[in-house]
């Protein structure tokens, strides 16, 4: 179960990569820590009774994190956010390439099984592809959560689990940060007219 | 908390002037309070004060210390942006409730980043700096604040989380049994650093090290710091260059201290060495180049980090005392120059997005302001700038870095010319046009100024003790 699980929180993060739409990439993005949060009540019977709230946290987080984006995307309806991109083939292949360097580069960490491992690189790498190589305010955002949902396989996977205060502190401060992006995607769009992060290059020397 | 109260506070304000009332009481109370911890530690040198998760020690309150001032410099003149700062969105009350707001909760996680005990904890407040500060960077609303403040909030989140996940390996390698927050505790991690894999480990501190690098602004993970200082408030820009950047390369700090006797000395080196001399040669370009004023500090703030970075790699006594001396006196030179360019764009409104020019011919108290900062960060005698700089090409010397020494002695150099070239610009030549402000603006900048030039010679005084100090012998035997 913890395999197929894990696997399919990878395939849908390559999904966001691909994908040309926003709430496609919001849903894929949300049904991923949705996953990553399934996965870590799996493992509440073989963890301390601490482990329990960090779970819960997860949950908590995927649902209100889910909500502020799908009120971000109805309040920016806009055809095409990210303008002109590259051709998902493309896309795919560039997170590819990443994600293998990365699998490669890093060594194994003590987490419970290599696939968690793996799993929580090739995410971090995802996200790192997703910020290269899409264009929307938004699907940077989308970047920034699956390479969060990469630290929490990795955090379930930890051997007692992570200290619960970090779990906590890491969930609100995650929140946090994407409260703030959703009012930056909001001023933008309504200043810009898009959100297409090319039309922001007027800083330059 | 008291920068936190401050904010509560604000909610009472009943009109504009209600406000910067609450905010000129304010500041100076938390300023002071924060200045008796910073106190507290620096007398706790040899045996600092710890707690389940707080640490007051010789380093903190040295950062502590510069965070008060930067704090207090930034609050002080907020109230002068502000009259000249309009706001379409919001009236004048509400902006700066949020402005106010803002800057103090901002204020609060930065003194809360060298007090933490815990590469954990350190970690979470350093991203609740961001999100503090990324809506002041686009406060002002135009398009290249919100282009500046939306470069800042992704590029350094996902360089926080490529931090936090060196941070989860390294916890994993650390600890084998139930989770426990002390794993990550400095002493803890110094303690068990020897027992860990090295390879591991290794990986591990280079990722959070690249990770936070992102925020401390060093190249080549430096992109957004020139936009973000040059879009942001002045006051805001002070604290971002001032106080955040240096603070965040703290915990930078404390890490390759903790896991020194884990890991191969000349590797730690290298890494902070290589982002020295980067962040050194991406500057010094564009320190020649004709910038206006704010982005111009921006790029010296590059140029500084570079420096700082280069003596925390050479780890030894003079080095060290290097970077205590720089952190200070960087702080102080970059913080008047930032509080300048509010008269600054009242005298010359041109000067907001292109080189100011016949300041001298505009304003004596203008001049002498910019002058001094910039005549601090070139690292003219008696700038403490030249003592930390000397101080940590030295300490490269004592390292057997005399290749590294000498290529960062050129790049200095080099910058040194390029700031000479914008005070003769800025200060010399006709100003064009002229706009009239009144007799109290020369009054402040003139005090501002006074203040900033005996604190630059206090700090100056401090570096003939500093290298065989107890602060510095204790920072470079590492933590034990």
């Amino acid at each position: 179960m913890t395999t197929a699980l894990t696997w399919i929180i990878v395939l849908l993060s390559l999904g966001c990569v691909v994908m040309r739409r926003r709430s496609i990439a919001v849903a894929l993005v949300g049904i991923q820590s949705l996953c990553v949060a399934t996965l870590a009540v799996f493992l509440v019977p073989s963890r301390p009774s601490e482990f329990i709230p960090a779970a819960l946290t997860l949950v908590l987080r995927a649902l209100v994190i889910a909500t502020l984006l799908v009120i971000a995307i109805r309040r920016t309806r806009q055809t095409l956010p990210g303008g002109d991109e590259t051709i998902p083939v493309i896309r795919l292949v560039v997170a590819g390439a990443i994600v293998a360097a990365l699998v490669a580069l890093v060594p194994a960490f003590g987490l419970e099984s290599h696939l968690a491992e793996h799993g929580a690189v090739a995410l971090i790498a995802t996200g790192l592809a997703l910020l290269v190589t899409r264009r929307a305010t938004l699907f940077q955002v989308v970047a920034l959560l699956v390479a969060e949902n990469g630290i929490a396989l990795a955090a379930v996977n930890v051997r007692g689990g992570l200290p619960i205060v970090i779990e906590l502190g890491v969930a609100f401060d995650l929140v946090l940060v994407v409260t703030v992006a959703m009012v930056f995607h909001d001023r933008i769009f309504d200043v810009f007219g898009t959100t297409d992060t090319h039309a922001l290059q007027e800083l330059r020397d | 908390m008291a920068p936190l109260v401050v904010v509560l506070t604000l909610g009472a304000a009943r009109n504009p002037r209600h406000a910067d009332a609450i905010n000129r009481v304010g500041a100076p109370i938390c300023a002071a309070l924060i200045a008796c911890l910073a106190g507290v530690g620096i007398d706790h040198a040899a045996d600092p004060v710890t707690g389940s998760w707080y640490l007051v020690d010789g380093v903190g309150g040295v950062f502590l210390a510069v965070i008060a001032v930067v704090g207090l410099t930034s609050a002080a003149v907020s109230p002068a942006y502000l009259l000249g700062h309009r706001r379409a969105r919001t009236g004048a009350l509400r902006s700066r409730q949020l402005y106010y707001a803002g800057l103090y909760v901002f204020w609060a996680a930065l003194v809360a980043v060298p007090l933490a005990n815990n590469l954990g904890i350190a970690w979470l407040v350093i991203e609740a700096t961001t999100a503090s500060s990324a809506l002041l960077v686009a406060f002002s609303g135009t398009r290249s604040a919100l282009e500046a403040g939306w470069k800042y909030l992704v590029l350094t989140s996902v360089g926080l989380t490529v931090a936090l996940m060196g941070i989860v390996m390294l916890y994993t390698t650390s600890v084998h049994t139930s989770a426990s927050l002390a794993a990550l505790d400095w002493k803890t991690l110094a303690r068990v650093a020897p027992h860990l894999n090295h390879q591991t480990t290794l990986v591990a501190f280079c990722v959070i090290i690249a990770g936070l690098a992102t925020k401390v602004g060093w190249a080549p993970v430096h992109n957004w710091l020139p936009d973000a200082h040059s879009e942001a408030p002045p006051p805001v820009s002070a604290l971002l260059s001032a106080a955040l950047l240096p603070t965040v390369a703290l915990v930078a700090w404390r890490v390759d201290l903790a896991l020194r006797p884990a890991l191969d000395p000349r590797a730690t080196e290298a890494i902070f060495v290589g982002f020295g001399l980067v962040s050194l040669a991406v500057a010094v370009p564009f320190l020649w180049k004709s910038l206006a004023w704010k982005r111009f500090l921006a790029y010296s703030s590059l140029e500084h980090m570079g420096v700082i970075a280069l003596g925390i790699g050479f780890h030894n006594r003079w080095a060290t005392a290097g970077v205590l001396i720089h952190v200070a006196g960087h702080a102080i030179a970059k913080s008047l120059g930032f509080s300048m360019s509010i008269p600054l764009v009242r005298y010359q409104p041109a000067a907001s997005h292109r080189a100011p020019r016949g300041i001298a011919r505009l304003s004596r108290p203008l001049s002498l302001g910019m002058g001094l900062s910039l005549g601090a960060l070139a690292g003219i005698p008696p700038s403490p700038l030249f003592v930390s700089e000397a101080l940590i090409l030295f300490g490269g010397i004592a390292a057997d870095q005399i290749i590294v020494t000498a290529i960062a002695a050129m790049l200095l150099a080099m910058g040194f010319l390029g700031i000479a070239h914008m005070g003769i610009e800025s200060l010399g030549g006709t100003p064009g046009e002229r706009r009239a402000t009144g007799r109290r603006t020369g009054v402040w900048i003139s005090s501002l100024a006074g203040a900033s030039a005996f604190g630059l010679l206090a700090i100056t005084s401090l570096a003939y003790v500093l290298p065989y100090s107890t602060l510095a012998t204790v920072l470079t035997a590492g933590i034990r």
